[in-house]
């Protein structure tokens, strides 16, 4: 090889640096801002095997205020219509009592990142207030006195559970 | 019949105030964002000074406050878990002008079981509208935006 050959020898172009973002405007940024969600960007395992606790929060709720409802009615009914909807109350309460095990066991393996956090002392109220609706809904469905009476008990309990799911609105908010 | 429905009513109305109340102001606090990138939720925060040690304070982090009026953080989570990654951040004013090195910010990186999170020392100006890139390594380079106003 001449001298002249290596002049006209071409060098290899430098390999830009993926981290120098001098090239990044605001076009750019604000492309990025507008760019739709993908599938790809939802984090599937957790949305699918996370956060259990959040969801199955409402299903006592929901049973104990449809077995309020039902026991509230069968107060007003004929004898045989009202020991029907009472029955079917019953059955949602003790359903409901059910569906507080696991709502309670996956509450407590979520609690770990707010131990020590700033929100500790909702925490504290939220797990404790939640276990005592879980024990008032046990002693509930071993008491069913029936009629008005446990609606207006089962309202009490409700009340509490809504205590216990405003508190965990603070936890879940940042 | 009327009274029960009533008071399902209202029941089913209060059952919802936990989560309007929780998290009605989130959405609206434009120094407060998130963005999720290939399984990774990326949180970019505005704080001042005074704010930024208090935050510091309420997570247990003992960490060395910055010479500047603000700090911006960023915080990836994956899967409950922080996201240990190389980051940098592009900052730029309304006119497209880089604030502070142009092509980009390193963060001062705090590690802590509590709060572990990106800070990147700035100082910005009031009534200004500003944007951001966010690159971090995860399967490859991924990059997200953000725009806020301060106030």
């Amino acid at each position: 090889m001449n001298l002249s050959d290596a002049k006209h020898a071409v060098t290899p172009a430098a390999t830009p640096d993926p981290w120098d973002l001098s090239e990044v405007g605001n076009a750019a940024i604000q492309a990025e801002i507008a760019r739709p969600l993908s599938w790809t960007d939802l984090n599937w395992a957790e949305l699918l095997g996370s956060h259990w606790h959040n969801r199955l929060v409402h299903v006592p709720l929901i049973l104990l205020a449809v077995s309020i409802w039902l026991s509230w009615r069968s107060a007003s009914h004929n004898q045989a219509e009202a020991s029907l909807q009472q029955r079917l109350a019953n059955r949602l309460l003790a359903f409901a009592m059910l569906m507080t095990f696991p709502t309670v066991m996956t509450g407590l393996l979520q609690a770990g990142p707010f131990e020590l956090s700033a929100k500790s002392l909702f925490l504290f109220w939220h797990r404790n207030l939640g276990i005592f609706s879980a024990t008032a809904l046990l002693g509930l469905v071993l008491w069913s006195p029936g009629g008005r009476r446990q609606a207006l008990a089962g309202s009490l309990v409700l009340l509490v559970m809504l205590l216990v799911g405003l508190l965990g609105g603070v936890l879940g908010s940042h | 019949m009327l009274k029960p429905l009533i008071l399902l009513s209202l029941i089913a109305g209060l059952m919802m105030a936990p989560a309007v109340w929780a998290h009605g102001g989130e959405s609206h606090d434009p120094l407060h964002q998130h963005r999720a990138v290939q399984g990774v939720e990326v949180t970019f925060q505005l704080k001042s000074r005074a704010q930024y040690e208090a935050w510091l304070k309420s997570q247990g982090v003992k960490a060395s406050l910055p010479a500047s009026s603000q700090v911006l953080i960023v915080i990836l989570d994956q899967q409950a878990r922080w996201l240990d990654t190389r980051l940098k951040l592009k900052l730029t004013d309304a006119n497209g002008q880089a604030m502070g090195s142009a092509s980009g910010l390193n963060p001062i990186l705090v590690k802590h079981k509590q709060g572990p999170h990106y800070a990147f020392p700035v100082n910005l100006k009031s009534k200004q509208n500003y944007f951001a890139m966010v690159q971090f390594q995860h399967n490859g380079l991924q990059r997200t935006g953000f725009a806020f106003n301060l106030p």
